[in-house]
């Protein structure tokens, strides 16, 4: 099978995901996730602020560099749908077929499995960035602060991207594991959790203590999000001193973690396989 | 009502959750673990603004709140028991319409309701492990210790929020499936939920619009009562004024879910569409 072949099934399954989504059936859980969740945990992370009083923003300032935090918080949460799409895309991707019963029928096709999983991703991605921007422009209104600097959006742009594609690697390796754990619900739910507390969505990483800091640091998320963070409000640029940490790391991260994303799918599909537990839900 | 009938349709619904939940490994790890990052988040939220001390303080001076970690444990508790609740009972009606065996229990003599409130039972049997894990945890971690007064007071806040949560979890599984949306709005309701409960914060420190949707949750008085009890010394006759409205919620519930199973019930024989999704 050749590349257009690839690219026809990339094309079906994007266009399937894309339509899932926006179906009855799907779009709460769009709503719920990707604009709820975040949107909630914005206003938690407000309310804990007018509780503390303006000392929190000293705090925050000398912990974190930056001098607001409202904007740090708001692109934080924006990036929850890029964490969410990391965590489910791919494993839910393969647990609704195998509810469905449908796992076998595709997997016994000549298709391409991982353009199959890669346009499952791909539509999930579309609409994290729907759903950031969503996250963006309620946050920018609701609570209506005001940069001090220009953005550089390029910067800003390439932080996202990164961050997609090394957190792409996840969704690869997760999607592999559902072939034997099954309950993805359950696994993504912890995950989730344990993402949203390592990367700095909510608070400065470097609040966390040592141990967990360094555990924040093996996640592309952590990295995308500062440069992000960097471009948007000090209107680094991606060649900027300060964010050659995390650019190099998000780099190294991202092509080590394909690869083993990769392996583990095409691992946990074959073991599944083996042990006869495709179908098994 | 034959009370024997009954008790064999409540046991057995209770042993099929059990046979399903053990049956998944990664349910019962996830079971264990979930609670660790969620109240390391719940706390962190505050200590990346603040030293917990001077949360303290200021939550101390501002809502008379003693105990900062003691505050976030027992809001993450009753939040916990309430998701299990929304996703294990409330979903459950729609969980057999996924498998397909909604029809057949609908055709069975077997008292729906008692098969709701078993379904809850043993959700909170499943999440058992949360109260005395999250508790064991707060001890070592946070080092909290807790400030009870009347022991008595602490059993009945916590019996009194669990059948309240029951009481949630049958009315959403009528709901639910009432609606077939069950994931969706089970997956909507969660963060709403959890901000306007006041999990992470006094109610009192909410918005206003956000403090009269708290005053109409189940949750928000389940957390009242234990924080009281557990955290603030409160005694049997100060836990009054929060244990009415939450028994009020808890019938209102239990009374809105019987009716909407019936009207679920009645719709199925009308159309014979019980089954589709």
């Amino acid at each position: 099978m050749g590349y257009a072949f690839d690219l026809d099934v990339f094309r079906g399954s994007y266009r399937y995901s894309m339509l899932q989504t926006f179906r009855y059936m799907n779009a709460g859980f769009f709503v719920g996730l990707q604009v709820l969740g975040p949107i909630f945990f914005l206003l938690t992370s407000w309310t804990i602020l007018q509780i503390i009083g303006p000392s929190a923003l000293t705090t925050f300032t000398t912990t974190s560099g930056y001098a607001d935090y409202i904007p740090f918080v708001i692109l934080g949460f924006a990036f929850q749908a890029v964490i969410m799409n990391a965590v489910w895309s791919g494993a839910n991707g393969i647990r609704n077929e195998q509810q469905a019963g449908t796992v076998e029928a595709i997997f016994v096709t000549p298709s391409s499995k991982v353009a199959w999983m890669l346009g499952k991703i791909a539509g999930n991605i579309t609409m994290a960035l729907v759903s950031t921007s969503i996250i963006l422009t309620v946050g920018s209104l609701v609570f209506s602060f005001t940069l001090r600097t220009t953005p550089n959006i390029l910067a800003a742009t390439i932080g996202v991207l990164l961050t997609l594609a090394g957190m792409t690697a996840f969704a690869f390796a997760l999607a592999g594991l559902t072939f034997l754990a099954k309950r993805a619900d359950d696994i993504n739910q912890v995950l989730w959790t344990s993402l949203v507390f390592f990367t700095g969505l909510a608070f400065p990483v470097e609040a966390l203590p040592q141990w967990a800091q360094a555990i924040s640091w093996i996640f592309p998320i952590t990295h995308g999000l500062a440069i992000t963070r960097g471009a948007i409000l000090k209107g680094y640029s991606i060649f900027d001193p300060t964010l050659l940490f995390p650019v190099v790391s998000i780099l190294i991260l991202t092509l080590l973690y394909i690869p083993i994303g990769y392996f583990s799918f095409r691992t946990f599909f074959d073991k599944a396989r083996k042990k006869g537990a495709l179908t098994g839900y | 009502m034959n009370l024997e009938l009954e008790w064999l349709t409540f046991k057995g619904v209770i042993l099929r959750h059990f046979k399903e939940f053990v049956s998944y490994r990664t349910s019962v790890f996830a079971t264990i673990i979930w609670p660790l990052p969620l109240l390391a988040l719940n706390v962190y939220q505050y200590l990346g603004l603040a030293s917990g001390q001077q949360v303290g303080q200021v939550l101390n001076a501002k809502y008379g709140i003693a105990s900062f970690s003691g505050m976030i444990i027992l809001g993450t508790i009753v939040y916990l028991l309430y998701n299990r609740m929304l996703w294990g009972t409330g979903a459950s009606l729609q969980e057999e319409r996924f498998n397909g065996t909604i029809e057949s229990l609908f055709l069975t003599p077997a008292n729906r309701m008692t098969v709701l409130l078993a379904s809850g039972f043993s959700s909170l049997l499943e999440g058992a492990w949360w109260i005395v894990g999250v508790f064991l945890l707060s001890w070592v971690i946070f080092g909290v210790q807790p400030a009870i007064a009347d022991w008595g007071a602490v059993i009945i806040a916590l019996i009194s929020t669990m059948i309240a949560l029951i009481a949630v979890g049958v009315f959403f599984a009528s709901f639910f499936v009432l609606t077939r949306a069950a994931d969706q709005l089970a997956t909507s309701l969660q963060a709403p939920i959890r901000y306007a409960s006041g999990v992470a914060f006094p109610v009192a420190a909410l918005p206003a619009v956000f403090q009269l949707f708290a005053y109409i949750l189940p949750v928000t008085y389940g957390i009242n009562a234990l924080r009281s009890t557990v955290v603030q010394e409160g005694t049997l006759i100060s836990l009054v004024g929060t244990l009415a409205p939450l028994y009020i919620f808890t019938a209102i519930l239990i009374v809105a879910g019987h009716f909407i199973l019936k009207r679920v019930e009645a719709q199925a024989k009308r159309n014979g569409s019980l089954y589709k999704i």
